[in-house]
């Protein structure tokens, strides 16, 4: 079943048609919200609400693009707007007092680095005026393809592609801090 | 490395492709699968939303509005020029809705053509003027008007007073009087003509000259206007 059949078929009202696209697109769209947000469950939350909005207009989706990039803009947006909103702190002990685990834990100081690193990445492609933000997060954390974000965002592939040079040089000096690789 | 993003990357800069790898490393570590009871969720969830509804582009229904505009033409054309078959009154009101739709589409055109030319006018600007509403190039003298110079001026000494032979022109000016007095012989009004000679105008306080401008000054600046050329 491809994107307008299936559109079509949750428009007249078919669930498992519906059931087909978030099994489908739950993945994609979960991972790319986790790697805004910084976490897991809040990355579920924003995604379910991306589901049900999906849900609700579908029938305005105008088949243009593929259903998996207007799903995957959809959660990108309202996870960047979930940052903004919550107050971003992180905490070294629990509510108990307790020092928090630290997954992994083999290398202690290895899996801090990582945490910072990781906080590191979020705020600064958070921090990116638009549109490089949503250009750099439809790109690497939706893993679309460029003609792809083109589509999904109705801009000329060579506007994306200046999007995503310049975003990329802008997050230089927040990554500099931390190499990665 | 990412599922998508690893194959079209040649344009970016060498520092940009840095980031990219940087980025690339970050998300293939956050990633993370959806719950069990994900799919559960986001079903029960959907099940207490209303019915998504089909929103049509004003486009298609702009298409289909002419559609059947179009069949309903067909439609009244066939009964007109049908058999005897159909009635008079279908007929009738056939005819009637052709006038209705000739004369909307008469009307349209109208307004469209007066719409255009009153874009055309607007886009075109003012008409030019013609030669005869065009104003004089050459400027008439008239003998009651003043002429520029009476006009007070900037120079504190109310004379743009040059070739004063080294010396700075204290002249008063004209007081307001015209300064095209006879005598000027052709000279510019503005130079009284002081290198040596006397002024031709020489600071006549609202009297009008009657000296030629033979005379030497008898202003109280004199020694510094007329005459002075060094």
């Amino acid at each position: 079943m491809d994107d307008r059949e299936l559109a079509k078929a949750i428009v007249a009202g078919d669930r498992d048609a519906f059931r087909l696209l978030v099994e489908r697109e739950s993945g994609p769209v979960i991972r790319a919200c986790a790697r805004v947000l910084g976490d897991r469950d809040a990355a579920e939350d924003v995604a379910q609400d991306c589901f049900v909005t999906a849900y609700k207009v579908i029938g305005s989706w105008r088949g243009e693009g593929s259903l998996h990039g207007w799903l995957l803009r959809i959660a990108i947006n309202r996870a960047l707007r979930a940052v903004k909103a919550q107050r971003r702190h992180f905490p070294l002990e629990d509510e108990s007092g307790e020092p928090l685990a630290i997954p992994g834990g083999s290398e202690p100081l290895t899996d801090v680095l990582t945490v910072e690193r990781d906080r590191l990445v979020q705020e600064a492609v958070a921090s990116l005026p638009d549109p490089y933000r949503e250009t750099i997060v439809l790109r690497y954390f939706g893993e679309l393809s460029i003609a792809e974000i083109a589509s999904v965002t109705g801009r000329p592939i060579g506007t994306v592609k200046t999007h995503l040079g310049r975003g990329l040089l802008r997050l230089r000096p927040a990554l500099s801090e931390v190499r990665l690789t | 490395m990412n599922r998508r993003t690893g194959g079209d990357s040649q344009f970016l800069t060498t520092d940009a492709l840095a980031i990219e790898a940087e980025l690339q490393v970050y998300a293939a570590q956050v990633a993370p699968n959806p719950s069990a009871a994900f799919i559960d969720r986001v079903m029960a969830a959907a099940e207490r939303s209303p019915q998504p509804i089909a929103r049509r582009s004003p486009r298609s229904w702009a298409s289909e509005l002419v559609r059947a505009a179009v069949m309903r033409l067909g439609v009244a054309i066939a009964q007109i020029a049908g058999g005897p078959s159909i009635p008079l009154r279908v007929r009738i009101q056939a005819g009637a809705m052709l006038v209705v739709v000739a004369l909307l589409i008469t009307a349209g055109a109208a307004l469209a053509a007066a719409g255009a030319s009153s874009v055309v006018t607007w886009v075109a600007g003012p008409q030019a003027p013609t030669a005869d509403s065009r104003p004089s190039a050459s400027p008439t003298f008239s003998p009651n008007q003043p002429s520029d110079t009476s006009q007070p001026s900037d120079h504190p000494n109310g004379s743009s007073t040059t070739g004063t032979g080294g010396q700075p022109s204290q002249n008063p000016g004209t007081g307001g009087q015209p300064s095209q007095k006879p005598g000027n012989h052709g000279q510019p009004s503005q130079n009284p003509g002081n290198h040596g000679q006397p002024s031709q105008n020489p600071g006549n306080h609202g009297q009008p000259s009657q000296n030629p401008g033979n005379r030497p000054s008898v202003h109280p600046n004199t020694p510094n206007n007329a005459g002075n050329g060094g």
